[in-house]
């Protein structure tokens, strides 16, 4: 048996990881905020997505812009509503707060939709593969993948070519800066978690396409998502896009080796790449304010 | 010792401890005496337990902490494994968990070495859930079936109250030796850490191997709890013991009742259980206000309810704030 169909759908898979990471190292990046439920609102994605899909049945891509729209104004609304009174040297608040937004999203899930595994159905596009190299890779992983690097020339567009985005960067570096150039700082934040929270969405819901997913999913991909913050590094999307690759092969290639060990391997990848890193590069910790 | 003795630094408020004393007593005194179901009492004692431990680490040293779990986990798995493998007394077998959980929180410190702030919440985060993934891979602890309590001296007649004592023993010796630690040199040194770091090392104080003292001390605290808890059931599996919902659950105590204050966990173990009780006919309501009043709680009282009490009335049931007389 070959391992390259698995290493190929691994970079499928990490492609989406890729997105769920750059979500969670933007809004620690902008605003040192650590969003807890970063992995609920990949989920929610999902249950939003599948219950438009479901209820409306309008194309996929129409759905996505939809949820994206969606999905923006909860992250405006968080940023605006709770955690703009969060920022601060202190990141404990916003931790134990999102953490609190995790559980209600969850368990509202669960109350809403039920605890059972679902699966998104859309139809025969989900059947057609296309040979690679000898081996045959579905048609929907491979559109999922190039609608994920897209996210990422997208994303990278707009941080290097608007100004808004060069207001992200600069909000990053130093906010008070920012502000004496006549940005609001806290509007930029709500821009910015609007943004952070989409793109976690999107994935959360093309992951769900191509995967099953439940309420308890949340916890399992936050940890991938901190785990490719952790591996890529902030403020990069090249390196988030590269860890994301990364987790996915390990994993699926741990899944192949042991299909009982769950999320185990790339755990234990992140571990290892975490005391590699402890080693040599301590400038990649974070460094507070002061 | 050249200065008028008028002038040395005391614990305010020294009166407050004996009521702090008197309002541990009349509760431990009332689970003792009230004649109910002793299991919600043990369980009582061993959350507030745990919630102490976890409050020595977050609160005392700003370490917030997502994988404590971890240390129930293996507190209980310990236990069952020398009961079982050993034959040994199931109280004995405590002291077990104790050592064996101390060890696996020196190596989780050395691993999170150079990890602060998110990087080790969720750092440990992950670490506690390879742990659970590992333990439900292993076989011979029964993978993710889980293991039984192999303890063939058990009496069922006084078992339970057995249990109940251990918990009440560890909830006041934990609540007794954190409030002792804290008025040392050592709590002292903690406290100033949490409060400026840079401040605390430029007067003589180790950040790091306070930090990972109150590391180990809170894993210590959690893991004996946990080891009562699965030995009052007599079962244990890893999706239980390994469960986030009990870090959520120390948490909510925590910071709902006041970080970084002997008496918040009371109060917040006090909201969680009677909460509890008044919910637990109405599903997965209890779980979504209980995390709306955590959000809550940030949002308009980030010290907590005791933290509130505090800035209001100055009050210290324990006592170890310095003032100068």
């Amino acid at each position: 048996m070959s391992f390259l169909p698995t290493i190929l759908n691994g970079l499928m898979v990490g492609g989406l990881y890729g997105l769920f990471g750059l979500g969670l190292a933007f809004a620690f990046g902008i605003m040192r905020i650590v969003n807890i439920a970063h992995g609920e609102f990949i989920v929610l994605g999902a249950y939003i997505g599948a219950s438009l899909l479901s209820v409306t049945h309008m194309p996929l891509p129409v759905v996505i812009a939809l949820v994206a729209v969606v999905t923006f104004g909860l992250g405006w609304a968080l940023q605006t509503v709770m955690l703009n009174r969060m920022i601060g040297p202190n990141p404990v608040p916003a931790m134990v707060a999102t953490m609190g937004l995790s559980i209600i999203i969850r368990n509202a899930l669960v109350e809403y939709y039920g605890a059972d595994i679902r699966a998104i159905d859309i139809g025969p596009l989900q059947d057609e593969g296309v040979s690679i190299f000898g081996t045959s890779i579905g048609v929907l992983p491979i559109i999922i993948f190039c609608t994920a690097v897209l996210l990422f020339v997208l994303m990278h567009l707009l941080l290097t070519r608007t100004t808004l985005g060069r207001a992200f960067r600069a909000a990053a570096d130093d906010f008070e800066i920012l502000e004496t150039l006549g940005f609001n700082r806290k509007r930029v934040y709500a821009i910015a978690m609007g943004l952070a929270v989409t793109l976690s969405a999107i994935a959360g819901l093309l992951l769900a396409i191509r995967s099953s997913y439940s309420p308890y999913s949340g916890v399992e991909r936050l940890l991938i998502s901190f785990e490719v913050v952790i591996i890529g590094g902030i403020g990069s999307l090249r390196g988030s896009f590269l860890a994301g690759l990364f987790l996915g092969v390990v994993q699926l290639i741990g899944l192949r080796i042991n299909p009982n060990s769950g999320p185990l391997f790339g755990h234990l990848a992140f571990f290892l790449i975490l005391l590699a890193q402890q080693a040599n590069l301590p400038g990649l910790f974070i460094r507070r304010r002061t | 010792m050249n200065g008028p003795i008028s002038s040395r630094p005391i614990f305010s408020a020294n009166a407050g401890l004996i009521g702090g004393i008197l309002l541990v007593g009349a509760l431990a005194l009332s689970a003792v005496l009230l004649p109910v179901d002793r299991r919600l009492p043990m369980e009582i004692c061993l959350v507030l337990a745990m919630a102490q431990g976890w409050n020595l680490l977050c609160g005392y040293t700003g370490l917030l902490s997502f994988g404590h779990q971890a240390f129930i986990g293996v507190g209980a798995y310990t236990l069952f494994l020398v009961v079982n493998t050993l034959g040994i007394s199931p109280f004995l077998g405590l002291a077990f968990s104790a050592v064996v959980s101390a060890a696996v929180a020196v190596v989780i410190a050395l691993l999170l070495k150079g990890s602060r702030d998110a990087y080790f919440s969720i750092g440990i985060w992950v670490l506690a859930d390879c742990l659970r993934l590992l333990v439900g891979q292993w076989d011979f602890v029964g993978s993710s079936q889980g293991m039984v309590l192999n303890a063939p001296d058990i009496d069922p007649a006084t078992f339970g109250d057995a249990v109940f004592w251990a918990a009440l023993a560890l909830v006041l010796v934990t609540q007794f030796a954190i409030f002792g630690l804290l008025r040392t040199r050592f709590g002292l040194g903690l406290m100033a850490i949490r409060d400026n770091e840079t401040a605390a090392a430029s007067v003589g104080i180790a950040p790091g191997r306070s930090r990972v003292i109150a590391f180990v001390a809170s894993a210590v605290i959690c893991a004996v709890a946990g080891a009562i808890y699965y030995l009052s059931v007599l079962y244990v599996d890893p999706a239980g013991a390994f469960d986030i919902d009990w870090q959520i659950r120390i948490l909510f105590i925590v910071i709902v009742g006041g970080a970084g204050t002997l008496e918040g966990p009371l109060i917040g173990t006090a909201i969680y259980f009677l909460l509890r009780e008044f919910l637990q006919d109405h599903g997965g309501l209890f779980l979504i206000v209980q995390g709306a009043i955590a959000a809550l709680t940030m949002l308009f009282a980030p010290q907590g309810l005791w933290g509130l009490i505090q800035a209001r009335t100055g009050w210290q049931l324990f006592p170890t704030k310095w003032v100068t007389q």
